[in-house]
């Protein structure tokens, strides 16, 4: 095996390893979407092409529901995409990680690009294996699971989970915990070349987009809300960090 | 109990594929091509610094409203509180953990591990 060959490889096994901690809150959830689905009255291919085609928690249930509340076409269509228009932030994030990516490439790699993928993503330090086939790695293991949890669901229900409700809720607690493993190690630990300027406006872009989530979920934003508090946070972290270096250069 | 027909169900199921593919992928692309351009010199260097850092600032922001909004219970009212603070204790002791050991498949684990104990106290 070549040099290149077996860096390949390397970053292929870690890609797989790294969407273990997906694959634990992608299951359960994605069993939970095939059951109700089904409850919902589809059939087990139109589940299964949902899963395959749309590939995005939210928007999937929220579809199974608005079918079978008869909603019309268009209705069912732009509600389930606003859900999912946050997404539009993802890609630009990944491409300053991946700076030679290729367009191909590129197009391949958006399609999975979950909120789980791309926080994965994002958070990732100076990883020397990061690289597409990482990604593509992490990317094709977690849509596996998912589907392979959807089929789980469609066939067999979430019953073991329905009849064990605190483990579902616990499995349910996965994506949190992901969320904060990703989150709070560079906020507590953060990187050596990381200066005052940089954790403090990393600080409010946190702080802010936390809250801004929290207030607009409950004034019900509905599919909007990460996407605001995905700008909103940054752009007042951005802010603060420049009135920070403005203060500090008088 | 389902009336949508089957072709109209096909349909409205590969629109929303599409309309989720475009919206990860047309960014994703146009950053790419903008990229290129910066690094061939073509772009201004300042604002492109501006737009750089406050993307990096994008992940944080957007993983941060995901967390807060999943330890936000669901559900109804009359156990609202009781969620709330399942979840706050539970996320604590994840805190702790992923501060400490910066490991994220543990972390995940004790997440689940914690929330289940927690649910059996409260």
């Amino acid at each position: 095996m070549t040099p290149s060959q077996s860096a390949n490889r390397e970053s292929s096994f870690a890609g797989v390893r790294a969407s273990l901690p997906l694959v634990l809150g992608y299951v359960p959830a994605a069993m939970a979407f095939g059951a109700a689905s089904r409850q919902a009255g589809l059939s087990v291919g139109e589940t299964v092409l949902t899963s395959l085609v749309i590939y995005a928690g939210a928007s999937q249930f929220a579809l199974i529901g608005l079918v079978a509340a008869s909603a019309p076409l268009a209705a069912t269509v732009s509600t389930s995409l606003l859900l999912n228009v946050r997404h539009v932030l993802y890609g630009p994030t990944v491409a300053t990680r991946l700076p030679k990516l290729r367009r191909p490439t590129a197009a391949v790699l958006a399609f999975a690009l979950t909120d789980e993928v791309f926080a994965l993503t994002s958070m990732l330090g100076k990883d020397r294996s990061f690289s597409a086939r990482w990604m593509l790695a992490l990317e094709a293991v977690t849509y596996g699971s998912w589907l392979g949890g959807t089929f789980i669901g469609v066939v067999a229900g979430d019953q073991f989970l329905t009849e064990f409700p605190s483990l579902r809720d616990a499995v349910g607690f996965a994506l949190p915990a992901l969320f904060i493993s990703l989150i709070v190690p560079p906020l507590m630990v953060p990187s050596r070349d990381a200066t005052p300027t940089t954790r403090w406006r990393t600080w409010v872009a946190v702080a802010v987009a936390s809250a801004v989530g929290i207030g607009l979920h409950v004034a019900g934003m509905g599919g909007w809300t990460v996407l605001i508090a995905g700008v909103v946070g940054p752009l007042t972290g951005e802010l603060a960090g420049q009135f920070a270096i403005s203060r500090n250069a008088e | 109990m389902i009336v949508l027909a089957h072709k109209q169900l096909i349909l409205t199921i590969l629109l929303i594929g599409l309309g989720t593919y475009l919206m990860r992928a047309v960014p994703l692309l146009i950053a790419i091509s903008m990229g290129r351009r910066e690094r061939t010199g073509v772009s201004g260097q300042r604002g492109n610094r501006i737009v750089s850092t406050s993307l990096s600032l994008v992940g944080p922001a957007i993983i941060s409203a995901l967390l807060a909004l999943s330890l936000v219970p669901a559900g109804p009212a009359s156990n609202f509180v009781e969620h709330l603070i399942r979840n706050v204790i539970a996320a604590a002791i994840v805190c702790v953990v992923a501060a400490r050991w910066r490991h994220v498949g543990l972390t995940v684990l004790t997440g689940i591990v914690s929330y289940w104990l927690v649910s059996l106290f409260l």
